[in-house]
This record gives structure tokens, sequence and C-alpha cells, in this order.
């Protein structure tokens, strides 16, 4: 995965625990760089073993650290540069969920190795919205539902239920979420 | 209004065209011949503060190119314009259509110093299919790619800044460290030296404690030796003189018991009797004494045993018949006049002989007794140095004589003050020394010069044979001889250099094929030890 999202972990973490925990999950992931550069693909297994590493230092769940990560990413690109790209994608909720491939679409032009989900909606209703997840990546599960909860809370969202109506297996090929407001 | 130029011709009616340029290139502006604008697109009319159609170009915009409008047009190109309030630029080209006006197509330039900000727009107010949102946001990705670079070389020069504090103070420290080592090994060096120093003081210390327990022994000994030396001598001076004394009487009454005539004769051939008979070997004695009877068969035939008279004539210190000895033979009493004359030579002889060999040794030991005793002792006078050396000559010129010559460079009232004895015995010693090592046949010179006013200087130089560099450190040496073992005793200039340094002087000796010189000081005021 691009730095970029190595990168927003680093910014949680430091935000959050402070700058020692990030230290010590950094070691125990065997990263050595002092940074991590945003357009510079880096193996998944570094992502992954930094969320695993993050769950043993700090001490919470591998899902929690994910979900809360999603939430964040979209507080979080949109200070990387992302911003006007988010605003591009659409005003409300059901807008921007239909327009996420355009999204990565379109950062798959500044990044030309991105390896990007797949998203379609289904069953719009004014109140709710189902979302197809289709991915080349297991356990990311946890960070729509955190992403999905951030752009929530940036269509300034009160309450919203987003509940995992479908895992994804050989036949169906895609997670359903039902999300509702 | 139809376009008219290049491939389009006039297939356009722009009074149609308008939404769909507004569509896709919401900035344009279309201008008549007189330079008014006759159509504004939506973006500028959303950007541009009191832009209105019948404003003029000028009003709103400056053409990078600096010439005006009319001018600008000449050829379809690519132009910049920016807005009055320099906040808006933008990229375009102009065509020209009917009735002598032209289209502007515009489009807005985004980059690090104009942002979508500026143009009070959003990226939704392009159209979808513009690059311009594409570019917007690639030029944002490099802006924040430019930031890590930033931070990234930040951290770099950090790193080398670090590299380099590091390298300079590995550069300094391994100066220090030089310096250190040059400095510990420069006292190390030092240290060395002094020890090297320290040694061989301690070394001479030990040599000079040795020579002083061995002189102090040395001491002792002759301390004993020369009572127990001094004790016969004693005796036998004083046995001696009694024995003198006995024989005197002895030959008196011998003498006394002759004629008058005969005591006379006696009396006189007694006085030209030779005292200083030389000692012989048994061979020469036979020969002389053959050589003698010989002699006395020719020159005295009625002299019967010629063996008796012989032996007691050579025995007087006669080698030959003196014509002096033949009227003494011719008396009727010969035999008894020889007898006593020979006889008393004999015994004067003897009694000589006792008597330098006494008081030669007396004398070594009151020599060897001044040279364990470290101090000056006896009397300290006031003497002339030029009569003390002219002295020391007379008592040497038999051998000086023998072919060398003194000269005495003193002025004649130079007065020294010491040990006049010792002294002599200095200069007796020296000069001595160059007339044995020169066989006797060399110049002598004494030099005298005042130091200071606080030193004599005495140099006494000869032109003999130099003294060979390795002797010239030992000579000072206690026993340190050139001349063969029993021809001397060693202590000469031994007791030269004691008797200077007990009077608080110096001696010292060069030498070289020319000359050799021993330069004696003497302070002018010499303190006598307590
Ligand atoms: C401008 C905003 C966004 C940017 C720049 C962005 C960029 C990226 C990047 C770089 C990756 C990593 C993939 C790779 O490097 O190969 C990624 C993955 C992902 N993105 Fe986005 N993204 C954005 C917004 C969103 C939003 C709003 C969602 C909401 C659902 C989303 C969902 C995901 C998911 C689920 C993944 C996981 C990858 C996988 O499942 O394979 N992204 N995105």
């Amino acid at each position: 995965m691009y730095g970029l999202v190595n990168k927003a972990i680093q910014d949680l973490v430091c935000e959050k625990f402070g700058k020692d925990k990030w230290a010590e999950i950094k070691k125990l992931s065997n990263f050595e760089d002092d940074f991590f550069i945003g357009l510079q693909p880096y193996p998944d297994s570094l992502t992954y073993s930094l969320v695993h590493n993050a769950s043993k230092v700090l001490g919470a769940e591998s899902n929690i650290i994910m979900e809360a990560f999603g939430e964040y990413w979209i507080l979080y690109t949109a200070n990387e540069g992302y911003g006007e790209m988010l605003n591009l994608a659409g005003n409300s909720l059901p807008e921007f969920l239909n327009n996420l491939d355009m999204l990565h679409n379109r950062v798959n032009n500044i990044m030309p190795e991105l390896v990007a989900p797949q998203f379609s909606t289904r069953n719009e209703t004014p109140n709710s919205i189902e979302l197809e997840y289709r991915s080349k990546r297991e356990g990311m599960t946890p960070m729509v539902i955190g992403l999905i909860r951030g752009l929530g809370k940036r269509f300034n969202i009160e309450k919203i239920q987003i509940t995992h109506i479908q895992e994804k297996n050989e036949t169906n090929g895609c997670h359903i979420f039902k999300i509702e407001w | 209004m139809n376009i008219i130029n290049n491939d389009i011709g006039d297939v356009f009616s722009f009074n149609k065209t308008i939404p769909i340029l507004n569509y896709t290139t919401p900035y344009f502006l279309i201008i008549d011949s007189s330079n008014s604008i006759i159509e504004i697109g939506k973006n500028f009319i959303n950007s541009i503060d009191g832009i209105k159609i019948g404003s003029s170009f000028e009003d709103f915009f400056i053409w990078e190119s600096q010439l005006n409008t009319k001018e600008t047009f000449k050829a379809e190109r690519l132009l910049f314009f920016t807005s009055k309030n320099k906040k808006q630029r933008y990229k375009c080209t102009v065509l020209k259509i009917e009735n002598e006006s032209f289209i502007i197509l515009a489009n807005a330039v985004i980059n690090s110093q104009y942002n979508l900000l500026d143009y009070k727009l959003s990226l939704n107010d392009f159209p979808k299919h513009d690059y311009i949102a594409e570019y917007v946001f690639l030029q944002q990705a490099s802006t924040k790619g430019l930031e890590e670079l930033k931070l990234f070389n930040q951290s770099l020069n950090n790193t080398n800044k670090e590299l380099v504090l590091s390298k300079q103070m590995l550069v300094n420290a391994n100066a220090i460290l030089e310096k250190r080592v040059n400095e510990r090994t420069n006292e190390l060096v030092q240290k060395q030296i002094a020890l090297e120093e320290s040694l061989e003081k301690l070394f001479n210390i030990q040599k000079e404690m040795i020579q002083q327990e061995k002189m102090a022994t040395l001491g002792l000994l002759i301390a004993g030796i020369s009572h127990e030396i001094n004790t016969p001598l004693g005796a036998i001076n004083a046995s001696c003189q009694t024995l003198i004394d006995t024989v005197k009487k002895d030959i008196i009454s011998e003498l006394n018991d002759l004629n008058f005539n005969d005591y006379k004769s006696a009396i006189s051939l007694l006085s030209i009797v030779n005292y200083e008979k030389k000692y012989l070997t048994t061979r020469e004695e036979r020969e002389l004494l053959s050589t003698i009877s010989q002699q006395l068969n020719i020159k005295t035939p009625y002299v019967n045993e010629t063996n008796f008279y012989s032996r007691k004539i050579l025995e007087m210190g006669f080698s030959e018949i003196d014509p002096t000895l033949i009227s003494f033979l011719e008396l009727p009493n010969r035999r008894k006049i020889f007898s006593i004359a020979s006889g008393f030579a004999r015994l004067n002889r003897v009694l000589n002989t006792i008597s330098i060999a006494t008081s030669r040794a007396t004398k070594v030991v009151k020599t060897l007794n001044n040279y364990s005793h470290g101090n000056l002792n006896g009397v300290l006078t006031t003497f002339n140095l030029k009569e003390s050396f002219e002295n020391t000559i007379s008592l040497l010129s038999n051998k000086i004589k023998n072919g060398s010559n003194v000269n005495i460079n003193i002025h004649d009232t130079i007065l020294i003050t010491g040990n006049q004895d010792e002294l002599s015995q200095v200069w007796t010693n020296i000069i001595n020394n160059a007339l044995q090592a020169s066989n006797n046949k060399c110049t002598i010179k004494i030099d005298y010069f005042l130091i200071n006013n606080l030193y004599h200087s005495i140099i006494i130089s000869n032109n003999g044979p130099a003294i060979p560099k390795d002797l010239l450190s030992k000579i000072f040496e206690p026993f340190f001889t050139t001349k063969q073992l029993g021809h001397g005793s060693g202590m000469g200039l031994d007791i030269v250099k004691k008797i200077i340094e007990k009077h608080s002087g110096k001696i010292h000796v060069e030498s070289n094929e020319k000359a050799t010189a021993f330069e004696i000081q003497i302070p002018l005021k010499v303190i006598k030890d307590e």
C-alpha cells in the first residue's frame, strides 16, 4: 500500500498516544527509516505489521484499531492534499458512496500502482443504503466500517448504524454493509 | 455569428453555441472590432467582479505580451493574461470570427502561486471531463510530496550535520589524542634523559663513594703503617747516630795509635776519599780490581799484596790509581793507613745510605699522611711565586741541564698564599713528569694570569709527547702511572690534585701533539680548614 496509508497510521498513533508508542511500534515492525514517503508503494505486509504491533503496544484489538483508522482516514486525507478530491466526490453520503470508485480512480491517476477497492450501492432509500465492497485484500472490513462512520461525521449525520450484512465468500465475491441513519 | 478562420469555417452560429461554450469552456470572451466585450463565459462572470457586456477587455485584464488586444490577435497562438488585481491568470487561444470580432477561449492557470480559491470557484465549476481537477490533485499531491522532500532533506541535513559534527569531533579528538601522545612521548623522553642523567650521577656518586671509602681505608692503613714505620725509622735514625759516634770514636782511637807523621798522612788520605762510590756489579768490581792491581804492579812495583791494596783503593771510591794515591803507597805504615781510610770510607757510605734511605722513608710516610688527610695542613704562608718556581728549577737542574730549558713568565711581584712546601711539590711533580716523558729534552713554559682578581692561573706547559686521549682523564686517578712497574708509585698527579684541591683550587690538563699544558687555579684567598 502507498506510504500515505502508513503515514496516516503513524499520525493517528502519534496524535492519540504519543511519539514514544509510535517508536516502539515502528521498532517492533522492523521499520528503520525516519519517514514514509506518501507517494511510494510499500509492501502490504508492512501495513499489516504496523496494525498488528499497534494493537500489541496499545493494548487494543486490531479490529478496533482498523476501525479507528478508517474514521481517521477521512480527516487525514482531507488535510493531506485530497480535500478537493473528497469535495468532488459528493455533497451527501449516498452521492459520496456512489462516487467511491470515481474517487479511487482519481487517486489512481496520482498513484499508478494503487490496488484500489471497488464499491457499488444498492437498495437506496431516503434513510438507508447498502454498500458492496470488493477487495483484493483480506481483513479490511473493520476499516470500511470506520470509513463510513467518518463519512457520516463529514456529512453531519448524527446517528448512523452500520451492519455487516454479508460476508464475502467465493460465490458472492463481496462484503455488503447496510447503512442506516 | 460564425467562426471564419482556420478549418472551423462558418459552420457554427454563436447564438446556439454559447451554452455549449459555457459547458465546455466556461472561461470564454467574445470581443468585437471596437474592443468591447460582447459575450462572457460563466466562470468569468462568477470570478471577475464588475465584468459585464460592453466592458473593455483592458479594463479587467492585462496581456502578458504587453501588446494591445488588436496586435495580440494578429496570429493564432498560445497567450497568457492576468486579471488587473493580479490574482488570476489565464491561458488562451484567440479565434477570429465574423465582423472583425474575436473569441478568446481561456482556462484558469492553477499552480502554487494561483490556487483555486483565487478564482472564487470550486472544481465543480469546471466541466467534469476537464483535466483541471486532475491537474489540481496532481498539483496538491506534488506540493505534499515536496513538503515530504523538504522534511526528508531536513532530516538528511541534520544527519549530515551530525555526521560532520561527529567527524569534526573525531578529528578534534584525534588531534587532541595525537597531541597528548606527543606530549607523553616527549615527557617520557625527557624523563628517560633525566633518568639517564641521574643514573650517571648516581654512578659517579657511587664511584666517588667507593673512592672515598677506599681513601678512608687507605687513610687508616697509612696511619697504621706510618706509625709502624716511623717507630723503626726513629730507632734507625737514633742507632745510626750512635753508630756514627761509636765508629768515630773507634777510628779516632785507631788514628791515635799512629805516630804523628802517619796520623797526618791518614788524615790527608781521608780527605781525598771519594765517598760517593757507585754501586758496582760483581763483574764490574772484578774488572776494576784487576785494572787497579795491574796499575799497582806497574806504578808501585815495590808494593806487595796488590790484591789487598786494590780492594782498599776500590773501597775508597777510586776506579784507578790516582797520582795522589802513589805518595800514600810509598809510606812504610801504608797497610794500616789504607785499612783505616777504606774502613772509614765504607762506613761513611753505609751510614750515608742509611741516612738517605731513612729520610726518604720519612718523606714517603709524610707524603702518604698528607695524602690521606684531605685538609690543608702545615703553615699557610704568602710567598713569591716566581722564586718558588726558581727554587724548584734549581732542585731539578741536574735533569734540566741535560737538554731542556725552562722559561718562567711570572712577574717578580706575584705573591701567592698556600702551603709552600706542598705547592713546591706540585711544581716539582709536574715539571718532573714533563722531563721524564720527554727524556729530559723539552721546553717547559710557566705562564701566569690573574683571573677576575679572584684566582691565580698558573699554566705549566711543555712541548713533549702528547698524553694519549684515553689516558687524559685518568692521569689524576690514584695509582695511575705510565712508568714501568717499580719506577713510580703512581702517586704523582693524584697528590698534585689533592694538594690543589686542599687549596680550594682546580687543576686541568690539555694535551696534543704540539703541547701539553696543566692549568692550575688557586684562589687568591685560601681558607685554611679547621
Ligand atoms: C481522497 C481520499 C482517499 C484516498 C486518497 C484514498 C487512497 C487510498 C489508498 C492509497 C489506498 C491503499 C491501496 C494501495 O495503496 O494499493 C486505499 C485503500 C482503501 N480505500 Fe481509499 N482513499 C480515499 C478515500 C476512501 C474512502 C472515502 C473510502 C471509503 C470507503 C475508501 C476505502 C478504501 C478501502 C476500504 C481501502 C482498502 C484497500 C483494499 O480493501 O484493498 N477510501 N485508499
